[in-house]
């Protein structure tokens, strides 16, 4: 379980996460929804040590790891987390195969037979099977994230964080995403924290939905009553009523 | 007055503080050594991007500067002077000055700012963060490997540098006052040292690990968008330069009263 106490991050003057409270359960996806800026990737970020809080817990599975260093989140959360990032964010030097397998190399340090067969099963999981040696660059926006989300499973975490995976991707390809996220949610069991602007989407795929307003969550709900909640701005925003930009 | 103190103090702190992070980059850097066996490829594949890749334009560059010294020196000797010694001059000012200062700032405009744009586009592409959400250290990962690989190729390269500059050396400054090749190596003889070869391929090591580090901490620390990488790529260049200089003043007034 990730659990988030009055976490608080400040850049510089600017207030971006304000006493947010969250909690994500075992084997369930929650998606956060919210305006672009209202700090969604921030609080992705922070919850695996890629950004620093100012204040406020983060609980992973029972580890608080408040005043972690680099090394710690490395040994003791990292294993267990995997981050499916914007825009994929493949290392474009290397092709799908070495992508995949750099961290299995270095983190897991399985044997080369392991790590192909790992390989192997995750690009068949996202349905890619067969591009090992073609590079990110020669990849439509679609496939990157597909191969993103090939790379953290082949990990095998228990925690799988996506920062809106489905911007940028035409309907068709968005539900290729989504159909992905859920699959792997119900094959793998791994628990899913989303960041997406997609409504229709999340209320496909998601256990939970929580809304991120200026900094803080204003609404926490059951995927299949959103469209019954009491809060104006949230049944604004997924209707499309609020604009999406900055404050 | 108050105002240039407050300069002359915001100056300072930025200086040390930016000259700070760099060296516990670089310590981190030269930690990170003992798990090169991990990192055997991206070694290679770095000692094939500074090294081999850079070799014609060292060679083309030295031997510029080695024409040029040959003409320079040899219409510039006092009349009275024997023509052989121009060989031990050309050999001299190629080992201690030119071959280190030609290696480093070419390697600067080319491998430094090599290094900082493509780190600078992995960090605003999130492909840093991205490393590590997957427990992998960049320095280790990116730093480490390429300062390995400079320490190997930029002497190498510096011996080629020396070879080719004396070499066009002697045949400028055969055509220019028609030094023979016997004079040439007469002068060599008389005025090699062995102290100026150890100076100029201990240059050359810290020229390397100055060229990989300053353009992989403005890389690493590179604003986002392309004017962020931009910027990086530029202060790299630059930064990476001015300290070659500086260092080069340094390394020889130092060397000058140990060796």
């Amino acid at each position: 379980m990730i659990s988030i106490k009055n976490l608080h991050k400040t850049f510089g003057s600017k207030v971006v996460l304000n006493d947010v409270n969250l909690n994500v359960n075992e084997g369930e996806i929650l998606s956060v929804i919210g305006k672009s800026g209202t700090g969604k990737s921030v609080l992705l970020k922070t919850i695996i040590g890629l950004l620093t809080q100012d204040k406020g817990e983060i609980e992973i599975d029972g580890i608080n790891t408040t005043g972690f260093s680099e090394a710690d989140f490395n040994k003791k959360i990292r294993f267990k987390t995997a981050m499916v990032f914007q825009e994929g964010a493949l290392w474009d030097s290397m092709n799908i195969e070495e992508n995949i397998d750099l961290a299995l190399q270095i983190q897991k340090h399985l044997a080369e037979k392991e790590r192909k067969r790992l390989i192997d099963e995750s690009l068949e999981m996202v349905d890619l099977k067969g591009i090992n040696n073609v590079y990110p660059e020669e990849l439509s926006g679609g496939m990157m994230k597909r191969v993103a989300i090939a790379r953290a499973i082949a990990m095998k975490p228990k925690y799988l964080l996506y920062d809106e995976p489905t911007t940028g991707l035409d309907p068709v390809l968005s539900n290729v995403i989504n159909s992905l996220i859920k699959k792997l949610n119900t094959e793998l069991n791994i628990t899913s924290l989303i960041i997406s602007h997609d409504i229709s989407g999340v209320e496909k795929i998601s256990d939970k939905v929580a809304m991120l307003y200026k900094g803080n969550i204003i609404t926490v709900c059951d995927a299949d009553k959103i469209w019954e909640q009491d809060n104006i701005i949230f049944n604004d925003f997924i209707r499309g009523k609020i604009e999406l930009g900055q404050d | 007055m108050r105002k240039f103190l407050t300069f002359l103090g915001s100056f300072t702190h930025f200086f040390l503080s930016e000259y700070g992070r760099l060296g516990i980059m670089l310590f981190r850097a030269f930690l990170a050594i003992k798990k090169a066996p991990i990192y055997v490829k991206q070694i290679i594949d770095q000692f094939h991007y500074i090294g081999r890749k850079s070799f014609p334009i060292v060679l083309i560059t030295s031997a510029f500067i080695g024409l040029a010294l040959g003409v320079q020196i040899g219409t510039q000797m006092n009349p009275y002077t024997p023509h052989w010694m121009e060989g031990g001059l050309i050999l001299r000012s190629m080992l201690l000055e030119m071959g280190p200062i030609i290696i480093g700032l070419i390697l600067s405009g080319r491998v430094a700012a090599g290094i900082s744009a493509e780190l600078g586009t992995m960090k605003v592409t999130e492909q840093l963060d991205a490393l590590r959400s997957f427990a992998i250290d960049p320095i280790e990962f990116l730093v480490m490997p390429r300062l390995v690989a400079a320490m190997f190729a930029v002497p190498v390269l510096l011996v080629f540098a020396d070879f080719t500059g004396i070499l066009a050396g002697f045949f400028s400054s055969h055509f220019a006052i028609g030094l023979s090749w016997e004079g040439f190596v007469k002068g060599m003889r008389h005025d090699f040292y062995v102290s100026d070869v150890v100076t100029s391929l201990i240059k050359s090591y810290i020229f390397g690990v100055v060229i990989v580090i300053f353009g992989s901490y403005f890389g690493i620390n590179s604003k986002r968008g392309a004017k962020g990488v931009g910027q990086a790529t530029t202060l790299a260049v630059v930064w990476a330069s001015v300290d070659i200089l500086m260092l080069d003043y340094l390394i020889s007034a130092t060397l000058y009263f140990i060796i």
